[in-house]
């Protein structure tokens, strides 16, 4: 039996660009190319199932065309209508560029709210941040080299607990973080929604000169920047002789 | 009271500048044990960033340096002795080598090495560069500085050098002034490596 040859033909859709968007259904096909020519957009590359599919015959003020060298006719019909239009063809994600609506801080709905999740993440960060305890920075700092010490800055955030800023950080135990920008979040976490970090210091109402450390539940923390001094064995022992 | 003598170190050590009232070259009893409570307190002001375990103050070799480097920077204004005098104008330290004496020592004595440089700009023959760098030579921390210092005298074998707190600061000292030549020997090149760990390219 002989096979169906319309199966090998080369289908094209012609829609005026007024009705780009009607396009959006198809947007995800990406053996698509796509042409403008003055009012109208030209799509070809279409496969048999995709000219038959819902998804295009839900396409209003369209019209298909079936290619056979070197002309183009209309489906259904045998009149050649038009030469095949040469026309500079681009892949329809490049040529239909997605639209992100800008995000409204000042709205937010009753039920619609943003939440700020972090979650175990395979990126790969530079740790800057250390999280630390008073003893082990104590153990390791009375003999560390003073050239490990000295591109490093940090702060007493409690009596006991401290923050170490830089890089490289010391090779003592605690809990390193990844800076981005203002915040501080624990390696191997990420946002859930990484595309908020920009935005973070505003949603979470972060002042400029803050840093704010953030734990693995969400939570984080604040301090000002100018609060950091650079490390020292000087500046170490001195804090806590005052201290104690 | 005058008191030129501690009046020079301490401006020597507050603004790095020598400022000489006259030309005595003996100095009273009082006045040296004014210089040594002066230094006795700028090395506990500097113990603080000191690694442990600390060497204690040597009062005996920081009154030494002082007055080496007192004798030294007079000799450089007004000189009226032959190079054969100098060895009676500079006294021998008279104690053995020890931490404690390097880093006493290094209050004064490291600020030979620019005196030194000073020296070879006024006169390059000058005999005394030599006979101070002889002394140098000996207190081999303090002269880090200093580019043209031999080490071949020393002896790196003896306690002073198997201090941890001499090995860290020397390993501090050359990092800081860029000795890569002298960073190539043994021991420094340990310490040094000691000081920077896996972290080489990104420190130094």
């Amino acid at each position: 039996m002989a096979t169906n040859s319309t199966e090998h033909l080369s289908y094209f859709v012609q829609i005026a660009k007024v009705y780009l968007d009607h396009l959006s259904g198809i947007r995800h096909w990406s053996n698509l190319m796509v042409a403008s020519e003055e009012d109208n957009f030209w799509i070809k590359d279409w496969t048999k199932e995709q000219i038959d599919s819902i998804e295009v015959k839900a396409i209003p003020y369209k019209t298909v065309y079936y290619a056979k060298a070197p002309h183009l006719y209309k489906q259904h019909s045998l009149l050649p209508e038009m030469p095949i239009p040469s026309l500079l063809w681009t892949a329809i994600e490049r040529a239909l560029p997605i639209e992100l609506p800008a995000y409204n801080f000042n709205y937010f709905g009753l039920q619609t709210k943003v939440e700020i999740r972090l979650v175990a993440s395979s990126l790969e960060k530079a740790a800057v941040g250390m999280l630390t305890h008073r003893q082990q920075l104590e153990a390791y700092i009375e003999q560390a080299p003073s050239v490990r010490l000295a591109r490093l800055q940090w702060m007493m955030l409690e009596q006991e607990a401290i923050f170490l800023l830089g890089e490289p950080n010391l090779p003592i135990q605690g809990t390193m973080f990844w800076r981005d920008a203002q915040c501080f979040l624990p390696v191997g976490f990420d946002l859930a929604l990484p595309i908020l970090r920009p935005m973070l210091p505003s949603m979470l109402h972060i002042a400029n000169d803050t840093f704010a450390i953030f734990a693995t539940d969400g939570t984080f923390f604040t301090f000002n920047q100018a609060l950091l001094q650079p490390l020292s064995r000087s500046s170490f022992r001195q804090s806590y002789e005052e201290w104690i | 009271m005058n008191y030129p003598f501690l009046q020079m170190i301490k401006t020597l050590r507050t603004q790095e500048e020598v400022i000489l009232s006259n030309h005595l070259l003996q100095t009273s009893a009082q006045e040296q044990a004014l210089v040594v409570q002066y230094l006795k307190e700028a090395y506990t002001q500097e113990a603080w960033d000191y690694p442990l375990p600390i060497p204690t103050f040597d009062e005996t070799a920081a009154l030494w340096a002082a007055q080496t480097l007192y004798t030294a920077t007079q000799l450089v204004l007004y000189r009226k002795h032959e190079p054969t005098a100098f060895t009676q104008l500079f006294t021998p330290f008279p104690d053995a080598m020890s931490p404690s004496a390097v880093l006493s020592a290094d209050l004064c004595l490291r600020f030979m090495p620019d005196l030194l440089t000073f020296l070879e700009h006024i006169s390059p023959e000058d005999p005394l560069i030599a006979f101070l760098q002889k002394i140098l030579a000996q207190w081999h921390y303090s002269g880090v500085a200093y580019k043209e210092l031999a080490i071949t005298q020393l002896d790196t074998q003896h306690d002073t050098f198997q201090h941890p707190c001499i090995q860290n600061l020397y390993a501090q000292r050359i990092i800081q002034y860029n000795r890569k030549e002298l960073a190539g020997h043994q021991p420094w090149a340990t310490w040094v490596a000691i000081a920077l760990g896996p972290y080489a390219p990104a420190l130094w």
